[in-house]
C-alpha cells in the first residue's frame, strides 16, 4: 500500500456510459445524472470528476472551470476518453483548469480494448483523447482493468504508454460486482495464472520509467510488488487462511464470491513488506471504481471440486449407462458383427 | 500427417468408472474383424492404431492384432486401466509382440478418489504395479486422465506423484470428460465447469513443460489452455489436417472424424485463436458457452510452433 498524500475528492456526475465494458462495476445501477452536483472545498490532493462516463456529460467543461475559480489547483477527469476524443474538447477543458486525465486502457491494440468495453473505435478514440491530453500539457495516468481476455497480452502496454507520455500506470483486479458479477466465468480471471503476467509488466513497464501500480490483489499473491498496491476504496474479505497472516493489515483482500468459487488454495500467510513512498501524489489520481452495483444474491457462484469430495464416502455405485449390459453378458462377435462394422465386410474397403 | 485409428476389441471391462465413455455392450472383436480393420488403416496409410474398448487387455487376440499390425507397418497402442497389466508376465508378453506403447488410465493420485472414480477397490495399486511392470519391461509408458469434478483441481499433484514415482513417463493425456455419452451422462455428479480445473492443468503444463516432457489434452477449448494452444488435440488436427478412424462396438459403428470443431460462443468471434479452436465439446448440453471468452494471442505462433513439431 503507498504512503499516501491526502486522497482526491471524487464528483460523480452521473452513470450513464457511452461504453459497455466487459467487467463494468456500475451495471445495474441507475443511470440518471446527478444533479445536485457539490464541489468539495479546495484541498491539496485536488478533485476528479467521475462517472459512469463524465465526457458525455455537458456540464464538465462548466464544472471543471468552477472548481479552477473555487481554488483547485489539481482538477481532473476519469474518462474512458471517447466522448472527449471530439475535437477541441481537451483544449478546452484544459483552458477551464483541467490538469490531469485518468483514462482506462484495456489492451495495447483496438481488437483487445474494443472487445473489453463492448463499443468498436473506443481504443482509436482513447488514443486521440490521450494525445490531446498530453498536447495540451495535461498530466495522463492509464487504468487496466485485469480480465480473462487481456493478461496473456498485457506485455505490449508498458512499452505503449510509456511511449505516449503516460505518466502512471495502475492494473485493476476486477470487483465481483456489476457486470463482472453477471459475467464473472467470462470475465474474472484467476488470480494465481493472470497476476503473474500483470507483475511481469509492471516489472517492464518500470524498467520504462513507466510508475506502476496494482490496485484489488492479494499481497500474498504479488511477491515483491506488493508494495505498489493502492487502497481500495471498498474493502474486500479475507479467508480463514488470512487469518494468521501478517500482512493482512495492509493487504486489499479478495472478493468473497471469489473464495466461495475457488476456495481459498491460492492463498497463504505472507511476510509483512514495505509500504512504498514515492510518488504518493501520483498514486492519489487512480481514484478507484467509484459506487459499485450491489452484490447480486440471486446469481449462484459454482462451488469448487472440494466441495464435491466431501460427499464421496456417501455417493454409491454409479448409475448406468443407457444402453449398457452388464459386463458379463452373453458376447457377440464375428460375423454378427456385420451389424454394427458393416464397411469393414464389404468388398471395397477404403471408400468411406 | 500422422492419423491413427482406434480399435474397440471389446467393450466389457474389469473397472466401473463413474465417467466411463464406452460402457458394456456385449460386443467383442475377433480376429478376422480386427484384422479387416488394421488393414484398412494400413491402405489408409494410417500411422498407427490404438488398441482401447471396454479394457483392451481383456481380449483374447491383442497379441495377434499386434503382429498383424506391426506386420503392415502400423505403430501399435493400448489405452488400458492396467489392472491386468500389474500380474508379472503379462507387460512382457504385450513388448514381446510389438505392443511398446501404453497409455495407462489413472485419474488421481489420490488413492481413495481413484478407487472411488473406477469403482473398485484396489484398482489404484493394480495401476501402480502396472507401471512398475511396463517400466520394467521397457514400454513407453504415458498416462491418460480423465479430467471430472473430482479430480480438476489436483492435476498438478497428479503429474508431481506420478513423474516423482516413474521418472520413465514421458507422455501425460488430458481428456476432458465427454458428457453427450456413457456413465456420464447419467451420473451428472461428474462434471465440473472448464473454471474449476483451469489453474490446476496450467500447472501441470508448466511442470511438465518445464520437466522436458510432452503432453496433449483433448476437449479443453483454447481459452483454457494459458499459454499450450499448440498441446491442444484438436489444435493440432485442425492445424495438421488430420483425421481420425474409431470403431465403435455400438451403433455407432464406424466414425470417421475429419472435423474437430465444436460449438463456439459469440465471445469466440473476437478470439484470435477461434479458426484454430475446438471450441466447446458438447457444447452447452453441459459445459457452459458462458464459460468461453476470446484470447488475443497470435495464432501464427500457436500454428508455427504444430508444424515444426511435426
Amino acid at each position: 500500500m503507498a504512503a499516501r498524500s491526502a486522497a482526491r475528492e471524487v464528483v460523480a456526475l452521473g452513470r450513464a456510459c457511452d461504453n459497455a465494458c466487459v467487467f463494468c462495476a456500475q451495471e445495474g445501477l441507475a443511470r440518471e445524472s446527478v444533479t445536485d452536483l457539490a464541489l468539495p472545498e479546495p484541498g491539496a490532493a485536488g478533485v476528479t470528476f467521475a462517472g459512469g462516463e463524465p465526457g458525455i456529460d455537458e456540464r464538465l467543461e462548466e464544472l471543471v472551470a468552477k472548481a479552477r475559480a473555487a481554488g483547485h489547483a489539481r482538477i481532473g477527469v476519469q474518462t474512458n476518453g471517447r466522448a472527449l476524443s471530439a475535437p477541441g474538447r481537451i483544449e478546452a477543458l484544459a483552458r477551464a483548469g483541467l490538469t490531469d486525465v485518468h483514462l482506462s486502457l484495456h489492451g495495447s491494440d483496438a481488437r483487445v480494448h474494443d472487445w473489453h468495453t463492448g463499443a468498436p473505435g473506443s481504443f482509436d478514440a482513447a488514443l486521440k483523447t490521450l494525445a490531446a491530453a498530453r498536447a495540451a500539457g495535461l498530466r495522463a495516468v492509464v487504468v487496466t482493468v485485469l480480465t480473462r481476455s487481456n493478461f496473456r497480452v498485457l506485455a505490449p502496454l508498458p512499452r505503449m504508454l510509456a511511449s505516449r507520455g503516460v505518466a502512471g500506470w495502475c492494473i485493476d483486479v476486477p470487483r465481483w460486482r456489476g457486470r463482472a458479477q453477471t459475467h464473472a466465468d467470462r470475465v474474472v480471471p484467476r488470480l494465481a495464472l493472470a497476476l503473474p503476467f500483470a507483475l511481469h509488466a509492471i516489472d517492464a513497464a518500470e524498467a520504462l520509467g513507466l510508475t506502476s501500480f496494482v490496485r484489488g490483489a492479494p499481497a500474498c499473491l504479488l511477491g515483491p510488488f506488493a508494495s505498489r498496491a493502492l487502497p481500495e476504496s471498498e474493502p474486500r474479505a479475507f479467508a480463514d487462511v488470512c487469518t494468521s497472516c501478517p500482512s493482512r493489515g495492509a493487504c486489499a483482500g479478495v472478493d468473497a464470491q471469489y473464495v466461495a468459487r475457488f476456495g481459498a488454495g491460492e492463498l497463504a500467510p505472507r511476510p509483512p513488506f514495505a509500504r512504498e513512498t514515492r510518488a504518493p501524489e501520483l498514486a492519489t489520481l487512480f481514484v478507484g471504481a467509484g459506487e459499485m452495483a450491489p452484490l447480486r444474491e440471486d446469481l449462484p457462484v459454482h462451488p469448487p471440486p472440494e466441495r464435491a469430495r466431501v460427499s464421496l464416502p456417501v455417493m454409491g455405485r454409479p448409475a448406468p449407462a443407457h444402453a449398457e449390459v452388464p459386463a458379463s453378458a452373453p458376447k457377440q462377435t464375428g460375423e454378427a458383427l456385420k451389424a454394427i462394422l458393416p464397411d469393414l465386410f464389404a468388398g471395397k474397403r477404403g471408400e468411406r | 500427417m500422422a492419423n491413427i485409428g482406434y480399435l474397440q476389441l471389446v467393450r466389457h471391462c474389469n473397472q466401473y468408472c463413474r465417467f466411463c465413455s464406452n460402457p458394456a455392450t456385449g460386443w467383442m472383436l475377433d480376429l478376422d474383424t480386427a484384422k479387416r480393420a488394421v488393414d484398412d488403416f494400413a491402405e489408409r496409410g494410417y500411422f498407427g492404431v490404438i488398441l482401447t474398448g471396454g479394457e483392451p487387455s481383456l481380449s483374447p487376440i491383442v497379441a495377434d492384432v499386434t503382429r498383424h499390425a506391426v506386420g503392415r507397418g502400423l505403430h501399435v497402442r493400448m489405452i488400458t486401466n492396467g489392472s491386468r497389466l500389474a500380474q508379472p508376465g503379462l507387460a512382457a508378453s504385450y513388448v514381446e509382440a510389438g505392443l511398446r506403447h501404453f497409455h495407462v488410465s489413472i485419474h488421481s493420485c489420490r488413492e481413495e478418489l481413484e478407487d472411488f472414480l473406477t469403482g473398485v477397490r484396489g484398482s489404484f495399486a493394480l495401476a501402480m504395479q502396472a507401471l512398475e511392470q511396463l517400466g520394467a519391461a521397457g514400454a513407453t509408458v504415458n498416462v491418460n486422465t480423465v479430467i471430472n469434478r473430482f479430480n480438476a483441481d489436483h492435476l498438478d499433484e497428479n503429474v508431481r506423484y506420478f513423474v516423482g514415482r516413474f521418472p520413465f513417463i514421458s507422455h501425460f493425456v488430458w481428456n476432458n470428460l465427454d458428457p453427450s455419452m456413457g456413465r456420464a451422462e447419467t451420473n451428472r455428479d461428474t462434471a465440473h465447469r472448464l473454471a474449476d480445473f483451469e489453474l490446476s492443468l496450467a500447472r501441470a503444463m508448466r511442470f511438465l513443460h518445464k520437466s522436458g516432457r510432452s503432453f496433449r489434452v483433448e476437449r479443453v477449448p483454447l481459452c483454457y489452455m494459458t499459454e499450450f494452444a499448440h498441446c491442444s488435440t484438436e489444435t493440432r488436427k485442425i492445424v495438421k489436417g488430420e483425421e481420425r478412424i474409431v470403431h465403435f462396438l455400438d451403433e455407432k459403428g464406424t466414425v470417421r472424424q475429419t472435423d474437430f470443431r465444436h460449438a463456439k460462443s459469440d465471445a469466440c468471434k473476437a478470439c484470435t485463436l477461434d479458426s484454430i479452436c475446438g471450441g466447446l465439446f458438447e457444447l452447452g448440453e453441459h459445459y457452459d458457452l458462458a464459460e468461453l471468452y476470446p484470447v488475443f494471442v497470435p495464432a501464427e505462433d500457436i500454428v508455427r510452433r504444430i508444424r515444426d513439431d511435426a
